[in-house]
């Protein structure tokens, strides 16, 4: 087979359109031939590129303004991407009053590309005013002033600095940092060798080995290896470096290094930030379980899932909402799995199959709502989401999720002339971003009759002006996903849902957003 | 995907399961855009690359804890996509059919690399390029690039035969890639 009809083929199978013969053909050129291969690759690697065009520069597309009158071209009946949202933004035509505003630039956005992720912290006071530095965050480089507490960061190349505060030190790079002052021990595999610690008075090549290094004003920079060996120098002096090794500590002083004893209980280990981790996260959780009674007690709760006290075969969950009301109706799994939640002990309800939901029932209507969910989103978000989606397309039914963008949406139905309602919508500018993957993050909307506010980690983010039909409603709904639709499952672990039907403050927000999230899975 | 019991972990890894999960996660972040295009070359069907994307995250999220961390990252998470993909495969039944296995196995033992500055190069050249194709043909590049309509339905919407529309689709493919060919060689001629 020729080079052009072999391109033939391959165009034909970037299409989807190779009949039996074309594949079989295709196949065994495949097979023997190295040259197919390598132009299988150079045609698919520029499909590839097309395909992430075509992603980003639709992404731009919807990402403009809502309010033009006609979006886009045709409307097409099936699952895919593009039509998920051209039905939101068909059904969307009529959104007046939608307004942006952004109050702070989301953390996430910003650290896509870093070199190190903060892994763990105990107890852990930064500084006001610095970098993000919460559990999850991936960081670039930059300073950090810890303040008190412990902190693990764990730079991508695989070493790991534990930081006990006071310190104030910086990330230079991928395989570089800075200690000012205070207390820092570093573990580095040996794929990361060659990573080197400056102080002002001593610097530290490693070379494969776990080492601390302590630097404090009026005291000689000390360094303490546990294990392997580090290169030791004076900054600015041409002497040849001095070898530590197991067991070995070294002083700089007055430009010379001088050996010391070492003190393997000057720094804190990965065991003991593990045990303040712990101890700090069932504190937390006592001090959550205190708030969330007091939320379910609020004689607007409607509807609340802390997921606490459920046998662990049980297929329904509890809604803790109000218990005197007989409206309290538990919510059903539908094909999720138990997990576990912001802290260790905490219960959590897992959502990853296209079947996954949960199906509840939030009876009556109401004047205000707020809607709040403590979630981790566990995998990157493609398409719009679904948090919660009612049945109900009367007049007032609230369609809450995620944008194909990440931006958090509310939609209340309006009363329109055909089967599909017109959705007064207000969307936050992107927050939900694939730095977010893997942290428990709070999202909480709520609206008034008038205006909508988002609302994530308990700061507002977004708010709006909405019309109201009057009532609201939610009525038979799902958690996590949307009968209407293949692919909106919400691919994230939930820890807490609630609907009030009042609209919170953003004091009462904050406050319940505040019980401080965990990273990682 | 059950949190793993910590004590369970190597010396030499990320101290906790959750650690080297969050870790793993973001060396996916990192490298995503390399695995998109992975996926996207063994799945021929555009509409279903969004969710083997996804699969393959939470996969490869599910197994950081047999990942070494010795070892390249990409080799690694590339071979649990191209499972996913076999996977997603063998579940869309009629609707596409991935390559036999022994094909996929055989071009991704010679996967070349491809720069990710080159990568974003491309981008930015097939955004001015797209612009000069012919109104139909651009019109095509939209509808099965940027909204993953299948040819059929792009067909459908025209007033075409789907044959037609495949012949455009490869023939503004070509340009394309001419296109940016040119670009990028008048690019390095003027370095």
């Amino acid at each position: 087979m020729n080079e052009l009809q072999l391109q033939k083929l391959l165009d034909k199978y970037l299409s989807g359109a190779l009949n039996e013969e074309e594949r079989t053909e295709l196949e065994r050129t495949l097979l023997i031939s190295p040259a197919a291969r390598a132009q299988f690759w150079g045609t698919a690697h520029f499909h590839a590129g097309l395909a992430r065009w075509g992603q980003e520069s639709w992404g731009k597309k919807i990402a403009e303004p809502l309010v033009r009158p006609r979006l886009f071209g045709i409307l097409r009946a099936s699952r895919q991407r593009s039509v998920r949202i051209v039905a939101l933004a068909a059904s969307v035509i009529l959104v007046a009053g939608i307004s942006f505003m952004m109050l702070r630039q989301p953390a996430a956005e910003r650290a896509t590309s870093g070199v190190a992720i903060v892994a763990m912290t105990a107890d852990a006071v930064w500084r006001s005013g610095g970098n993000d530095t919460r559990e999850g965050q991936i960081v670039n480089p930059g300073r950090f002033h810890l303040e008190s507490g412990l902190v693990q960061i764990e730079f991508f190349n695989g070493t790991r600095l534990l930081a006990e505060g006071p310190a104030d030190f910086e990330i230079l790079s991928a395989g570089k940092a800075y200690c000012h002052s205070g207390r820092l021990r570093f573990h580095v595999p040996p794929r990361a060798h060659g990573f080197t610690v400056d102080s002002p008075a001593l610097s530290v090549v490693d070379v494969g080995t776990e080492f601390g290094i302590v630097v404090s004003s009026g005291t000689s920079p000390e360094v303490h290896v546990f294990e392997g060996l580090v290169e030791t120098r004076i900054p600015g002096r041409s002497d040849p470096p001095v070898p530590v090794r197991t067991g070995q500590a070294i002083r700089a002083v007055a430009n010379a290094i001088e050996s010391i004893p070492i003190n393997l209980k000057a720094f804190a280990d990965e065991k003991e930030i593990t045990r303040r981790a712990s101890k700090t996260a069932r504190g937390e959780l006592d001090s959550w379980k205190s708030a969330a009674r007091q939320l379910s007690l609020d004689p607007t709760a409607l509807f609340h899932l802390n997921f606490e006290d459920q046998a662990a075969w049980t297929r329904t969950i509890a809604n803790r909402a109000n218990p005197a009301s007989s409206a309290s109706l538990p919510a059903n799994i539908v094909g999720c799995r138990w997990s576990e939640g912001r802290w260790p002990g905490k219960r959590a309800i897992q959502i990853r199959s296209s079947g996954d939901r949960l199906n509840i029932d939030v009876p009556g209507k109401m004047n205000a709502v707020t809607l709040f969910a403590s979630l981790r989103v566990d995998a990157p978000l493609v398409g719009y989401r679904s948090l919660l989606s009612p049945d109900s397309k009367e007049p007032g039914a609230l369609r809450w999720g995620i944008s194909d963008q990440g931006c958090l949406r509310l939609g209340i139905a309006m009363p329109s002339k055909t089967a599909e309602p017109n959705w007064e919508v207000v969307l936050s500018k992107p927050v939900i971003t694939s730095s977010q993957i893997g942290r428990w993050i709070s999202l909480a909307t709520t609206f008034d009759g008038k205006e909508v506010r988002h609302y994530l980690d308990g700061e507002l983010i977004a708010k709006g002006w909405a019309r109201s039909p009057g009532s609201l409603i939610i009525g038979g709904a799902e958690i996590g996903n949307w009968i209407e639709s293949g692919t909106r499952q919400l691919p994230a672990t939930i820890d807490e849902f609630m609907v009030l039907g009042r609209a919170l403050s953003a004091e009462e927000i904050r406050a319940h957003a505040s019980a401080r999230p965990r990273a990682g899975l | 995907m059950e949190p793993e019991n910590a004590t369970d972990e190597a010396p030499n890894s990320p101290t906790t399961a959750v650690d080297r999960t969050a870790w793993v996660q973001s060396l996916f972040i990192q490298h995503s855009s390399r695995i998109r295009g992975y996926i996207t070359a063994l799945t021929p069907s555009l509409g279903f690359v969004d969710d083997v994307f996804q699969e393959t995250f939470l996969t490869v999220s599910a197994k950081a804890g047999s990942y070494d961390v010795e070892r390249d990252f990409l080799p690694w998470a590339c071979g649990i996509a191209r499972f996913k993909v076999m996977e997603a495969g063998r579940r869309a039944g009629r609707a596409w059919r991935p390559l036999s296995p022994d094909v996929i196995e055989a071009l991704c033992a010679c996967e070349p690399e491809t720069a990710p500055e080159i990568e974003d190069g491309l981008l930015g050249h097939l955004e001015k390029c797209v612009k000069k194709l012919a109104p139909q043909s651009g019109k095509i590049i939209d509808m099965f690039y940027q909204q993953s309509h299948k040819p059929a339905e792009i067909a459908k919407h025209l007033g075409w035969t789907v044959a037609s529309v495949y012949v455009a689709l490869s023939r503004a493919r070509t340009m394309l890639k001419q296109c940016v060919e040119t670009r990028m060689q008048v690019e390095r001629g003027s370095r």
